[in-house]
């Protein structure tokens, strides 16, 4: 009998699923596990991060966002996603507007607290627009974050975050007709007080 | 497929960025440099020459002084000794200045209630003090922050062409407007003498007047305060605070190629020996500060002796180094005279009380760093000086030198094109500067 050229595939991705699958069952049992999305805001003092080049043009500021998380099946995983705006400003003319825009797993960290602390990590995509020069754009970002939450409630969680972005510009080819020009990356911490929703009780 | 293909990419560009625009890079390099000059000349400027002294002080004695300050008197000899005299070693000039910031903007001034930031672009707010030594009158200190910002090599900068004055970027097109705010302008030496001109301190005459600079007191004299005010005049807006044109011609162009603001105020061989000895009074003091070329010094004058104001000179332009050009003349002038062009709309006059676009000394033959264009190109010269025989607020009498080029000799039109040098014949430099 000629044996299917599927067959070894088909093993390896039944076992994968199944791998996927018996722990999402034992939770489901254990836990009854279920969707639980979440949906919150934050604002607070965004800043560059103390002793990089940009702390020698830009001033902290204050900055707000949105971010969107939900479970996946794992017990101390989650998915965030998010985007928030900033503008700093400066002493003198140079402002910058930036809206980072990042996807995120977080770490739910097994300590047994009222108070849920989440260690994130991500990347995403970031846009920025200068003044005087007016250049603009989107630039690849690294994103870690930190989070410390309670529950207010059945809906509301209460909490403090903080974002450190990693904005890298170094990959983009300096102007040809200034030979002094150097290419610097951004690395930005923003500090929220943050309030989430859980949209599915 | 495609439009598949077409998310992804767009996605792609969104991660990876959609141009070669550089948004955090542009913030930290500058495409401008500000360069600030004490001089004339915006390349080449004289050394120091000796320094001119006021028509009243004359070896005879000081003209209408009350009490009389005689030929032999103390202040005649400090100032006109031939060999030991203020007026022949000016080297021993001491400047003191304290700059808070420089501004640019468009229009004709900031109406009244308007928030600074949206009428200014302030592009340069670092505070400059530059200083010819770090020595003070309090025994044991020194000035610390000038030091610290080694104030004493950037005035030596500031005489010889240029220190760079650190400032951001600014929005490119057109600017007319240009300040410069001067906190001090302390010069020195200025001594104080009693009212028929002997020495107040005959060991130490230059340790007799103190002026506040660097939060120190400094042996000098505060200029900027007589400065402030035009003769007959209590403007409310000081005129060097800021030192201000609101007529200039700056283009920035978009984009990075460097390219160099140039501030100039006209300080180097623009300083006169002055003697103020107020009616009334039982003092006299000598000091140096700008030449009084525009209006006659009132050095008795109570109110108006201490109004010296329109004598400092300012201008600005902007070029980019690697598209500029020169102009060449076939020989140089005099020594004292100045070569200087204007943009080819602006015509300069006698007597002449703007700084031209870009000048040169006169020993020198070629102008530098100017933008692609047509000028009008001068021989610069000192026929004139404000005698103390003119009407009081005024300078109609007009004879002698004073060390100020308030002649003019126009030598044509030229175009100047990138990275070529135009020649000028100084022969067609005509008539009122032989």
């Amino acid at each position: 009998m000629r044996q299917s050229r599927f067959g070894p595939k088909v093993a390896v991705a039944f076992s994968l699923a199944l791998c996927w699958v018996l722990p999402i069952a034992a939770q489901v049992e254990t836990e009854e596990w279920r969707f639980r999305p979440q949906l919150g805001l934050w604002f607070g003092p965004v800043t560059p991060v103390p002793g990089t080049h940009l702390t020698r043009i830009l001033e902290t500021s204050l900055g707000g966002g949105l971010f969107f998380r939900m479970n996946i099946p794992s017990n101390n995983l989650r998915f965030e996603t998010g985007a928030s705006y900033s503008y700093y400003t400066s002493p003198t003319i140079a402002r910058l507007h930036s809206i980072p825009v990042y996807g995120a797993l977080s770490y739910i960290l097994p300590i047994h607290l009222p108070l849920t602390f989440q260690a994130k990590g991500g990347f995403g995509s970031n846009f920025l627009r200068n003044y005087p020069e007016g250049s603009r754009n989107w630039l690849p970002l690294g994103y870690l974050g930190f989070e410390a939450s309670f529950p207010a409630g059945k809906v509301v969680n209460i909490g403090l975050r903080i974002d450190y972005y990693f904005v890298y510009e170094q990959h983009l080819r300096p102007p040809p007709n200034n030979p002094n020009y150097r290419l610097y990356n951004g690395h930005f911490l923003n500090f929220g007080l943050m309030v989430n929703f859980n949209l599915n009780r | 497929m495609v439009k598949l293909r077409n998310i992804l990419s767009f996605g792609a560009l969104a991660v990876l960025g959609c141009t070669n625009e550089l948004p955090l890079s542009d913030l930290l390099n500058n495409t401008m440099t500000l360069k600030l000059l004490g001089t004339y000349e915006s390349n080449d400027p004289y050394g120091w020459l000796n320094l001119p002294v006021d028509d009243v002080i004359t070896t005879s004695g000081v003209a209408s002084s009350d009490p009389a300050i005689g030929g032999g008197s103390d202040l005649v000899n400090y100032v006109l000794n031939a060999s030991t005299g203020l007026s022949v070693r000016p080297n021993d000039l001491k400047f003191y200045i304290d700059i808070a910031e420089i501004r640019i903007a468009r229009g004709q001034g900031k109406a009244p209630g308007q928030p600074i930031p949206e009428y200014w672009s302030q592009f340069a707010i670092s505070r400059q003090l530059l200083c010819s030594d770090y020595a003070t009158a309090e025994p044991g200190r020194i000035l610390q922050n000038c030091a610290d910002q080694n104030g004493s090599s950037k005035l030596h900068e500031f005489f010889n062409g240029g220190f760079t004055y650190p400032a951001v970027d600014i929005e490119h097109g057109n600017y007319n407007h240009l300040g410069i705010y001067f906190r001090r302008f302390v010069t020195a030496p200025a001594v104080g003498f009693l009212g028929n001109g002997t020495f107040i301190n005959a060991t130490a005459p230059e340790r007799t007047m103190v002026a506040t600079f660097d939060n120190r007191s400094v042996y000098g004299m505060d200029v900027a305060s007589l400065l402030q005010n035009n003769y007959g005049e209590a403007a409310a807006e000081p005129r060097m605070f800021p030192l201000q044109r609101k007529d200039l011609k700056l283009f920035v162009e978009a984009g990075h190629e460097p390219y160099v603001l140039e501030v100039r105020v006209f300080v180097k061989n623009n300083m006169m020996v002055h003697i103020l000895q107020p009616a009334g009074g039982n003092a006299a003091v000598t000091y140096v500060a700008p030449i009084d070329w525009n209006t006659n010094h009132a050095y008795r004058d109570l109110f108006n002796g201490e109004r010296q104001g329109g004598s400092l000179l300012m201008t600005a332009r902007t070029y980019q180094p690697a598209k500029s050009g020169a102009i060449q003349f076939s020989a140089p002038a005099t020594a004292g005279e100045y070569f200087g062009v204007t943009e080819a709309a602006t015509m300069l006059t006698t007597p002449n009380m703007v700084l031209p676009l870009a000048a040169t000394r006169g020993t020198n033959t070629r102008i530098t760093n100017l933008p692609p264009g047509n000028y009008n190109v001068y021989r610069l010269c000192d026929k004139t000086r404000c005698s103390n025989a003119s009407t009081p607020g005024g300078c109609d009498q007009a004879a002698g030198q004073d060390g100020y080029p308030e002649t003019v000799a126009f030598c044509g039109q030229y175009t100047v094109s990138s990275g070529t040098t135009t020649n000028v014949p100084l022969a067609l430099c005509s008539s009122a500067c032989p």
